[in-house]
């Protein structure tokens, strides 16, 4: 049981709490005598407002584990509600954080919360369902096993934002697929713009042991589940301390760093590239350590306060553009007329025609060059069948 | 009849409770599971190959709507090119699904179909936007009773008053104890399709049995309960089968295909026949329609070894038992307990009843014929009669 005693920092949102829910299930249809406690994640919201993880969320699951405990289960294992499993940290509160010490505390807490999924001696599973995205994704890799849906994305995105992965991902990802592979994950996914992973990348990455289709996702897992806790199906794990490649996935990471941002020394990807090189040598509890002060150091600068601000502004408010009118006041549009017939006319031409499907006349000082412009679009158009 | 139907396989979902432990699971994804829930169990079977979905439901609105047929060929993953359709005959509409592929399949426009149904009567209360027309009752096409299945339950005591309500709860103990000893032997679950089901206050759950039955039924409990059908009347929320939530499927195919691709065939199909009585006491249906099955397969009674009679109601299946001369507790009448015990989800029980029957044929070689009956709602029985494809020697 984790004790802890967070304030929300001052002006930050009221959180919106990921509740934990614990219910029995009997592995018995499913081969294995035994049961198996099942965690859901839920906020009680619809999957436009995914699960995420402050610290009331914490102690919600940090109370889920010790009920789950309690039953005395044969395996614990976490999933979330419809198309989401966890999007992480409830980022809405971290630009809002003046002291290092609420930053070291939250740190400390996910690790204290999460780690008990990997330390507790009975088997946990991550039965990840949908969407999970940096917390939401190192939960799962505290467990021993991971499923994942076909149709679900996944990735730590903390080094795009100017984190990192600082709630266990960035030890025990090295650790758990090798350097190569937690380096292409932690780091040149995440300066990609940000590449998720689909399935497919989790599977063969060994982010997952196993993914289904989503339709009965769940019965499968707990299959899946009953096959392992029987000893039917076996999950081998390679110990990459001693990995030939440490060194040059490392060198690759920073290259991709130091490609991104112009030769610029960044402080977050020379951070998670620290943590990932010190995982090959340290225990799970000294990276959990390193995460914790990293990931303070990083909340307090003002690049990470300028990151969030630019984050909020395109991922938020691209999709709720604020003082917007209401689109129900909008006009129906059923004819759209170009000025012009030149190239960029005729590209805003076809965008018109793509997005609003209705006819879209053009004009332009003379036929001939009407027509081109006319036939470019009839050109591209036809590109796509 | 030009080419053989046989039965390849069923299963089904476990039953709820209407409105518990599915309370936060469409009817659609019921049917979803039981159908991918088949196909895996059936690996040899392409779906590809499938030459139609036949799904039905008693209410076709919101979950159950959308030409259902097809809706959850699309959402259990089928290829676009599979169709499928939508079946309504009340209660026994899975039963329809399974004569009306059959019927394509012998006549050889089909290969392999899958029929099935479901009933969420949580999300739809039996009579659902039901709007009876006017004339029903000014031209007394049919009395007020027939429009309530528990009244022509009554109507039946009334007909026949040897079916007492002592026969009748005597009959519902023994559904409930014979299914318990179903479980305990795991009979049942052999044919249950795990299924996930979330609440949202509790989370996600998975359903690995019916949630209806009760197993320590007395005669005395029974005794004391409510007849909400008539003040003092005789059927009783003991004897009836409940209000319950599950979907069932099935795998019906030509002989010749089945075999050919290494399908198991669990039961031949002799002929169907269905049949209508007074709606008043729709209970009585299965009696010509078992006559008329009989008559076409050139069988008696006698000929027949297994039973599955689906449980509306208690003294429904006793008015059939006596009719035919057969005791209420004869061991091959629903042998794993029926309805009254695991529930009856409307217009998914009749492929219930044909996976139990393949069950008995599996266990009993020197079976060989076998029938799956119901009464319907309005007036009607459907009678559908299997021959044990592992019958071996003997007479019958
Ligand atoms: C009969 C019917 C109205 C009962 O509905 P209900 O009242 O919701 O039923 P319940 O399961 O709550 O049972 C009512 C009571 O009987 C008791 N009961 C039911 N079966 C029992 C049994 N086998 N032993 C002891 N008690 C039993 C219940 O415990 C309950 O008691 P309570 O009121 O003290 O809680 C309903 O099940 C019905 O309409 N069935 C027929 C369905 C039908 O027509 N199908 C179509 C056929 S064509």
């Amino acid at each position: 049981m984790t004790t802890a005693n967070i304030q929300m920092p001052e002006g930050a949102p009221e959180e919106v709490v990921t509740h934990a829910l614990v219910r029995d299930v009997d592995l018995g249809a499913f081969g294995h005598k035994g049961t198996l406690a099942l965690i859901t994640l839920d906020n009680g919201l619809d999957h436009t407002r995914p699960n995420t993880f402050g610290p009331q969320s914490l102690m919600a699951l940090d109370a889920a584990i010790t009920e789950a405990l309690s039953r005395k289960p044969d395996a614990i294992a976490i999933t979330g509600k419809p198309f989401i499993f966890a999007a992480g940290a409830d980022l809405s509160a971290l630009s809002f954080i003046t002291k290092r010490e609420q930053s070291v505390a939250i740190g400390k807490l996910g690790h204290d919360v999460f780690r008990r999924l990997g330390e507790c001696g009975t088997p946990t599973f991550a039965f990840i369902n949908g969407l999970a995205l940096g917390g939401g994704l190192e939960v799962g890799l505290h467990c021993n096993y991971r499923t994942l849906a076909t149709t679900a994305f996944t990735g730590l995105p903390e080094v795009f934002l100017g984190l990192v992965p600082g709630w266990g991902g960035a030890t025990i990802l090295p650790k758990l697929i090798g350097p190569e592979r937690a380096v292409q994950v932690i780091m040149l996914n995440a300066l990609n713009n940000n590449t998720m992973m689909k399935s497919k990348d989790a599977l063969a990455l060994g982010v997952v042991d196993a993914v289904y289709e989503p339709s009965d996702f769940l019965e499968h897992s707990i299959a899946f589940a009953a096959s392992v806790l029987s000893g039917a199906k076996k999950i081998e794990r390679v110990d990459y301390s001693n990995d030939p490649a440490w060194e040059s996935a490392l060198a690759s990471g920073r290259a991709a760093a130091l490609k991104k941002y112009g030769g610029a020394e960044i402080a977050s990807p020379n951070r998670a590239l620290e943590l990932i090189a010190a995982s090959q040598k340290s225990t799970l509890g000294q990276g959990f350590d390193a995460e914790d002060q990293a990931l303070a150091d990083l909340t307090m600068s003002d690049s990470l306060r300028a990151s969030l601000y630019a984050f909020n502004l395109i991922q938020k408010k691209r999709k709720k553009v604020e003082g917007a009118p209401k689109a129900a006041l909008a006009r129906k549009i059923t004819r759209v007329g170009v000025v012009g017939a030149g190239l960029m006319a005729s590209q805003l031409a076809l965008l018109l025609l793509r997005n609003l499907k209705c006819p879209v006349v053009m004009t332009d000082i003379d036929q001939e060059r009407a027509d081109k412009g006319v036939a470019w679009v009839k050109g591209e158009i036809a590109k796509l069948v | 009849m030009s080419r053989t139907v046989v039965l390849v396989d069923a299963v089904r979902t476990p039953f709820g409770k209407a409105g518990s432990m599915y309370a936060g699971t469409r009817a659609d994804d019921l049917m979803v599971r039981a159908i991918r829930g088949l196909l895996e169990r059936n690996p040899k079977l392409d779906p590809k190959s499938i030459d139609d979905v036949a799904i039905a439901a008693a209410t076709q609105t919101g979950d159950q709507g959308m030409n259902i047929g097809r809706s959850v060929a699309l959402l259990a993953g089928l290829p676009n090119s599979v169709p499928g359709y939508s079946i309504d005959r009340w209660c026994a509409g899975a039963l329809t699904a399974v004569t009306t592929v059959s019927g394509a399949i012998a006549f050889g426009a089909y290969d392999i179909a899958i029929a099935g149904g479901v009933e969420h009567m949580g999300n739809h209360p039996m009579g659902e936007g039901m709007d009876p027309n006017p004339r029903y009752l000014a031209e007394k096409i049919v009395d007020q009773d027939a429009l309530a299945m528990g009244a022509t339950a009554e109507r039946l005591h009334d007909r026949f008053p040897q079916l007492t309500k002592e026969r009748a709860d005597r009959y519902a103990m023994n559904s409930q104890l014979k299914t318990a000893k179903a479980y305990a032997d795991g009979k049942i679950q052999r044919d249950l399709i795990p299924t996930a089901a979330r609440s949202a206050e509790l989370g996600w759950g998975i359903a690995t049995v019916d949630e209806a039955p009760r197993p320590t039924t007395t005669m005395e409990g029974l005794a004391g309960l409510k007849t909400p059908f008539r003040p003092a009347g005789r059927v009783t929320p003991g004897n009836s089968s409940g209000l319950n939530d599950g979907a069932t499927a099935a795998i019906l195919a030509d002989e010749e295909k089945a075999k050919e691709l290494g399908l198991t065939i669990k039961a031949r199909l002799v002929t169907f026949a269905f049949a209508g009585v007074e709606p008043e006491v729709m209970g009585y249906g299965p009696v010509p329609s078992t006559i008329k099955a009989l008559e076409k397969a050139g069988l008696t009674i006698g000929d027949i070894g297994a039973f599955e009679v689906n449980e509306a109601f208690a003294v429904q299946v006793i008015a059939f038992l006596d009719h035919f001369g057969i005791a209420d507790d004869d061991p091959r009448v629903n042998p794993y307990g029926g309805a009254i015990a695991v529930g009856h989800p409307l217009a998914s029980s009749g492929v219930r009843l044909m996976l139990n029957l393949a069950r008995t044929f599996e266990e009993h070689p020197e079976v060989r014929y076998g029938i799956t009956t119901m009464c319907i709602g309005l007036g009607m029985g459907g009678t559908v009669i299997w021959e044990n494809p592992h019958f071996v020697g003997g007479s019958k």
